[in-house]
């Protein structure tokens, strides 16, 4: 949105962001902070501002943020509540990123339950050793059949795209992802 | 109002879909050149203010946003919500075919019942039914938007 | 910060060794919760420790979280498999269960917030025919899930008595002759109730509940009779007649009727009362639930609505309430709103609960029937119809089948839209594995079946209702009474769960 030409008020040194009479602006670097991170925080802002987006999905990022209601909300504040949102969605995106393989496989590994292709686990039969039993070795092994099921995982999906390279099959929200 | 959307940020998919959401009180006209769309809004109500506009303006910029970052987590979790959404409408459909009727409302007894329990329905209707019947009119008609301007 | 809440300001995280988890800040202890149910209450000192990566294998708390599926390198794929199965059981269900039937739109109360209908009793043209009755009941019994649920709706259902008594019997005979599991119930207004009519619900195993506000200015005031009149007595004598019944039979224990309340903006100042009397009347639940400006309710919204926050502060109020008589010992009323919700947290079990479901209830779990045999997604996607918009139409009983309904664009718009995980603040939201969007509310409310969650207000007042249940299993005292309701729902079910297939049984 075209806002009116005001001097900037300048922020304290150090603070990420740029302040006018009307509006708050953030710059943010899409390859240090994350594309997904960015729009997660201003996402979560529109319930108290309006929210508009300048630049560059491949390069950088402006957030304006403009009070739904300036009589109760300072710029500032909204301001340093993006940036601690901001801040959070940042570990909720490396939390989910790390975990995407395994949430994909339990899901999988859940519909196979449920429709009888693979039994539920057996009830455990004797006691597991307790966690300061395992030694190095044994802690070793489990990493390592992290590491193999996500591999596995990410080998299906090369699989796919090479059995399929046109994506034919491939759903909407794939084809989606092919665009952008 | 005129708003200039940076295509390097927002897809046309968003754009229309936020026109859709917001049609009831906002005209969206669009425009694009190679690197930006140009949208120009007009509120559907005359007695709109320039205040208000700004708010109009600022809801679709939030609604755009609401699309753009819907496709960026739908993208992400597509796997899962594909499973899930696959798995939960095969296993409502039940089958490819409907069960035929079971065996038991083929019987001639059955079809007694039923054919009983309509007669009696119907003359039930028939002898309860109001006597004198109000103007056969048409439902309400769809509720004004009161816009939150 | 967002009401998703964030992270201590500098704080320090290691998200290697993090499992998928979603957080919220409670307000002096955290809450951690994963997809597959379950869910941990930190001190924030602990919080800070597990965020950071610092709970070493000597640890009490690393025995917590590796059991509850926090940590990576510990997680048990097979068993978080077997707990998302159970928890979300009805993503396997073939079809729906509940088919709600609007016998007319006829009615003889004239209700604030009614989203059924203004339509006056001798608007016969919305009665449903015997024909249409019929044809309805025949493409319920085509759906394929072994248990039907029918509950008559309407207007007042007993206006149009000749059909009610039609489909019970018709349903009832189907059921026998296709061995199906058949439940009935009835929701009426109780003014038209008369003994013979009592008579045959019981003989018919139809369950009964109707709508009981408050005390008789709240009740009133919510629900006069068309052209004005007090309905609140006619409400409790019949409540009381029914129960008088069922106490002088132990063969009718399953039959005592249920009641339900509407919040209105009137309400709020009157929950006491409003428990008081359903105390009083020996009801067994009070289902405290906000009001949804769907269909008419949206056009007096400004007149009887009230914001998210409001209703949550009328909820925490009341339900303390509730507890203290609980604890006190003068009652052992229980409120359903958060024994639904306790059944999912603390149980992992779906209780059955279609507006809290990811994907949502609509045509997966329910169908809405309409007087003219037009089929809905739900009740709420027929009263938006009925204001002109027929979006949530998804069939007709004389022209389509079952196959059509579940493959039509809306159903799957309906399901992809209240899936979670295509929702941006759901997916990161701590009260995911439990809760629900409803796309109907969604469109009514902000125009889009995905609706946009900061600004929703079913996701405020839902949020809200979780923190409050949340905070009460924190606390002891509440803890232990929830406790107790969890095992007399239990018990209930296990009786229902004896009776076999083919044979009438009462919705509990």
């Amino acid at each position: 949105m075209k806002s009116k030409k005001k001097t900037a008020k300048k922020a304290p040194k150090s603070a990420p962001y740029t302040l006018s009479s009307l509006e708050a602006s953030v710059v943010l670097d899409i390859k240090k902070e994350g594309l997904e991170s960015i729009f997660g925080a201003a996402y979560l802002m529109m319930d108290r501002a309006y929210v508009s987006l300048k630049g560059d999905r491949a390069k950088a990022v402006t957030v304006v943020l403009r009070p739904k209601n300036p009589k109760t909300t300072k710029l500032k504040a909204l301001a340093e509540e993006f940036l601690s949102d901001f801040e959070s969605q940042k570990v909720r995106w490396a939390v989910a990123k790390n975990n995407l393989p395994i949430r994909e496989f339990i899901a999988e590994q859940a519909v196979l339950i449920a429709n009888g292709t693979i039994p539920p686990p057996a009830p455990a039969a004797a006691p597991e050793p307790a966690a300061e039993e395992l030694t190095d070795d044994q802690r070793a092994e489990i990493e390592k059949l992290i590491a193999e099921v996500e591999s596995e995982i990410k080998t299906m999906n090369d699989k796919k795209v090479a059995m399929d390279p046109k994506g034919i099959k491939a759903s909407w929200e794939e084809t989606q992802e092919n665009k952008a | 109002m005129k708003i200039e959307l940076a295509k390097k940020i927002y897809s046309k998919d968003s754009l229309l879909i936020a026109a859709q959401v917001l049609s009831s009180k906002l005209n969206v006209y669009l425009e694009e050149s190679k690197s930006a769309y140009t949208v120009t809004i007009e509120a559907k109500r005359k007695d709109v203010v320039p205040a208000q506009l700004a708010a109009l303006a600022g809801e679709f910029g939030n609604e755009l946003l609401n699309q753009e970052y819907r496709f960026i987590v739908g993208r992400f979790n597509s796997k899962i919500s594909s499973l899930i959404v696959t798995q939960t409408l095969m296993a409502a459909r039940g089958g490819e075919a409907p069960a035929a009727p079971p065996a038991g409302e083929a019987t001639p007894e059955f079809k007694k019942l039923v054919a009983e329990l309509v007669r009696n329905a119907e003359a039930e209707v028939a002898r309860t039914m109001p006597k004198k019947i109000a103007d056969q009119g048409t439902v309400l008609p769809p509720v004004k938007e009161q816009d939150i301007v | 910060m967002s009401r998703l809440t964030a992270l201590a300001k500098g704080a320090s995280v290691d998200t290697g060794s993090l499992a998928a988890f979603n957080f919220r800040d409670m307000g002096g202890w955290h809450l951690l919760t994963n997809e597959w149910g379950q869910f941990l209450m930190l001190s924030s000192a602990d919080f800070e420790r597990f965020m950071a990566g610092k709970v070493g294998v000597d640890d009490p708390l690393y025995a917590e979280l590796e059991s509850r599926g926090f940590l990576k390198a510990r997680l048990d794929f097979r068993q978080l498999a077997v707990n998302y199965v159970k928890k979300n059981s009805f993503q396997w269900f073939p079809g729906p269960s509940l088919h709600m039937i609007v016998v007319t739109l006829r009615c003889n109360q004239k209700c604030q917030y009614c989203h059924s209908s203004v339509v006056d009793p001798s608007r016969t043209d919305t009665d449903m025919d015997v024909e249409t009755a019929r044809k309805t009941v025949d493409f319920i019994f085509s759906t394929p899930n072994p248990t039907i649920c029918i509950e008559f709706q309407g207007g007042e259902p007993l206006l149009n008595w000749p059909v009610v008594k039609f489909i019970t019997e018709y349903a009832q005979a189907k059921a026998k002759a296709g061995n199906r599991k058949l439940l009935m119930a009835l929701v009426c207004n109780f003014t038209l109730m008369t003994e013979d009519k009592l008579d045959f619900l019981f003989d018919h195993h139809v369950s009964i509940c109707t709508s009981l506000d408050g005390p008789a200015e709240l009740h009133n005031k919510n629900r006069p009779f068309l052209g004005g009149g007090e309905a609140q007595q006619k409400v409790v004598h019949w409540l009381e007649k029914i129960q008088e019944r069922c106490s002088a039979d132990p063969k009718k224990k399953f039959y005592l009727p249920g009641a339900l309340m509407t919040t209105t903006r009137f309400s709020m100042d009157y929950g006491p009362e409003i428990v008081d009397l359903y105390v009083k009347l020996g009801l067994e639940q009070i289902f405290l639930r906000p009001l949804s400006p769907i269909g008419y309710a949206k056009r007096v919204w400004k007149d009887v609505g009230y914001e998210a926050e409001e209703f949550v502060k009328f909820y925490e109020k009341t339900l303390d309430y509730i507890i203290d008589l609980n604890v006190s010992g003068k009652s052992d009323i229980m409120e359903r709103m958060a024994l639904i919700l306790l059944s999912k947290v603390v149980k992992g079990e779906d209780p059955g609960f279609m507006d809290l479901r990811s994907p949502a209830g609509a045509v997966l779990g329910c169908l809405a029937y309409n007087y003219n045999g037009e089929i809905f997604v739900s009740d709420e996607g027929r009263m938006v119809d009925h204001q002109g918009d027929p979006i949530f139409k998804v069939g007709d009983v004389a022209k389509n089948d079952w196959l059509s309904v579940i493959d039509h664009p809306t159903t799957r718009a309906c399901v992809t839209a209240s899936t979670l995980d295509n929702q941006p603040m759901c997916q990161q939201c701590a009260f995911k594995p439990y809760c629900g969007v409803e796309p109907v509310f969604h469109y009514e409310t902000q125009k889009s079946v995905f609706g946009q969650m900061p600004t929703s207000g079913w996701c405020s007042s839902h949020m809200g209702i979780f923190d409050v249940i949340f905070r009460k299993l924190r606390d002891p005292r509440s803890r232990k009474v929830m406790d107790k309701w969890l095992e007399r729902d239990q018990c209930r079910w296990q009786e229902s769960d004896a009776v076999p297939a083919g044979q009438p049984e009462v919705v509990l």
